[in-house]
């Protein structure tokens, strides 16, 4: 049952919880990001953060909502984040994370409605100029910066289609 | 005996110039040699005795631009040219100063699509330490300290239903042309009759040079020497101080033996830095055969789990 995708809209304020960690390499070293949270983001009403805090689970970081069109998955993204590592947290087995840098196009997604935000270079091997202008992308080179709808390729599409 | 030496150099696509060169540096610990007009950057290890190994080239897109095996003579290079038309494969003689520092090169394709070179010839500048009464190792090692490089696995179209395995073809090339040997083998299918993946050697190691099958031809990795199991947790410490993204965190491969860490550089070109000799590779060896049902350990010989990434992520 596909959800209903909300409108893009301005990016809301979730408490956002990692339930479930997800290995992805180094990008979720959770002391790591409350040190850089304090270091470079906004909290905007929430206070600091403090590495010290036992238990903190709680990531308030501005994000927003991204919603799968194929599989009907949503989830919460930030917008100092790949599309690609909010996609991950999931947590559904086999989600295509290859070298998280933009050269080997297995999370090529299309960005159907909403705004991101491009972290570094895309690999024209796996996304070309016209497709760029359709809305490719790979996920780990695009933060959202709205809500936003994405298609997801053919690689992504069975692991996120198939039951976690 | 064969002709060819060893790896000499590998040429590499890169998105970023600054992060790559930063990452080839810091991380592996080579040393920029020479910049060409053409922006082209070359790097060595600091074991290494001839200019470069590495060449990073400005691109839009990450993978391998070609393979370079440096041969015992250029009368080798003249000896080889026949033989390798003859295999059926065209090959074209470039001059000397093509690449800088680096006399003729024997180009071709492999049946994989793959750009090789050989080249007999390339500047001597000698290693860090010298050749005279050396230290073991310089005192201005950087990052892994990364020895040479050492060998690449080439990810070679296979699709069994269509009749295509260029992990075959390129194997059969490599052995009857430029007299490699084949020390390990992957092979499936229901009666074992597909070679999917091979490792062969010209040198006294396990591989110099291996070919893996998928849906398309690519770059799996490139690999760098290291002395010992230490310097690969040492090499992704490393990793960890400079949030680089690491595909698989030290382990032991079944194949080849090599005690090994996986990561990416930042344009998605996969690295491996792996310790220890593995084994003596010698011609008269058994060559040593996985099956398809054993390939999880083959590959990861802890957990004899499959990783997808690393079987099917490459540039």
């Amino acid at each position: 049952m596909t959800r209903q995708h909300r409108p893009p809209s301005e990016p809301r304020y979730l408490l956002g919880t990692v339930s479930k960690p997800i290995d992805i390499g180094r990008y979720d070293a959770f002391a790591a990001s409350i040190h850089y949270l304090n270091k470079h983001l906004p909290t905007r009403g929430l206070g600091p953060f403090s590495a010290q805090v036992p238990n903190q689970m709680f990531v308030s970081r501005p994000k927003v909502s991204v919603h799968i069109l194929s599989s009907g998955d949503e989830y919460a993204c930030c917008l100092d984040e790949s599309l690609l590592k909010g996609m991950a947290r999931l947590g559904k087995r086999g989600i295509p994370v290859g070298c998280a840098s933009g050269g080997c196009g297995v999370c090529k997604v299309r960005v159907v409605e909403g705004d991101v935000r491009k972290l570094g270079p895309v690999s024209r091997a796996h996304v070309t100029e016209q497709e760029e202008a359709q809305g490719y992308t790979l996920a780990c080179r695009a933060a959202p910066t709205s809500n936003v709808l994405i298609e997801v390729n053919s690689s992504l599409r069975k692991p996120l289609c198939r039951p976690a | 005996m064969s002709a060819i030496l060893r790896i000499g150099h590998a040429s590499l696509r890169v998105m970023d110039m600054d992060a790559a060169i930063n990452h080839y540096e810091n991380v592996l610990g080579m040393k920029i040699v020479a910049r060409d007009k053409q922006g082209h950057v070359y790097l060595k290890c600091w074991d290494e005795w001839d200019k470069f190994s590495l060449i990073l080239t400005a691109s839009d897109r990450a993978g391998l631009n070609h393979i370079a095996y440096k041969v015992r003579s250029e009368a080798d290079l003249d000896l080889l040219q026949p033989r390798i038309e003859a295999w059926g494969i065209p090959t074209t003689m470039l001059p000397e100063g093509t690449l800088p520092f680096t006399g003729r090169q024997l180009q071709f394709n492999l049946p994989s699509g793959h750009e090789m070179r050989l080249y007999a010839t390339k500047e001597l500048v000698g290693t860090d330490v010298g050749s005279l009464n050396p230290d073991p190792w310089p005192d201005d090692i950087k990052g892994s300290g990364a020895h040479w490089l050492d060998h690449c696995l080439l990810m070679c179209e296979l699709n069994p239903g269509a009749g295509v395995n260029t992990v075959e073809l390129n194997t059969r090339f490599m052995i009857e042309v430029l007299d490699f040997f084949l020390t390990e083998q992957v092979v499936a299918g229901p009666d074992h009759s597909i070679q999917a993946a091979t490792w062969l050697a010209c040198t006294t190691t396990p591989h110099d040079i291996a070919f893996v099958g998928g849906p398309s031809s690519g770059l799996h990795h490139i690999a760098y020497f290291l002395d010992s199991w230490h310097d690969v947790l040492k090499s992704a410490d490393i990793m960890a101080k400079r949030k680089v993204r690491i595909d698989v965190a030290p382990t032991r491969h079944g194949i080849t033996r090599g005690e090994t860490i996986y990561f990416f550089d930042p344009s998605g070109n996969r690295n491996e830095t792996f310790a220890g000799l593995g084994y003596l590779g010698q011609r008269d060896r058994p060559v040593t055969t996985w099956t398809e049902d054993q390939l999880g350990s083959g590959i990861f010989y802890h957990t004899g789990d499959l990783v997808p990434s690393f079987t099917e992520v490459y540039t």
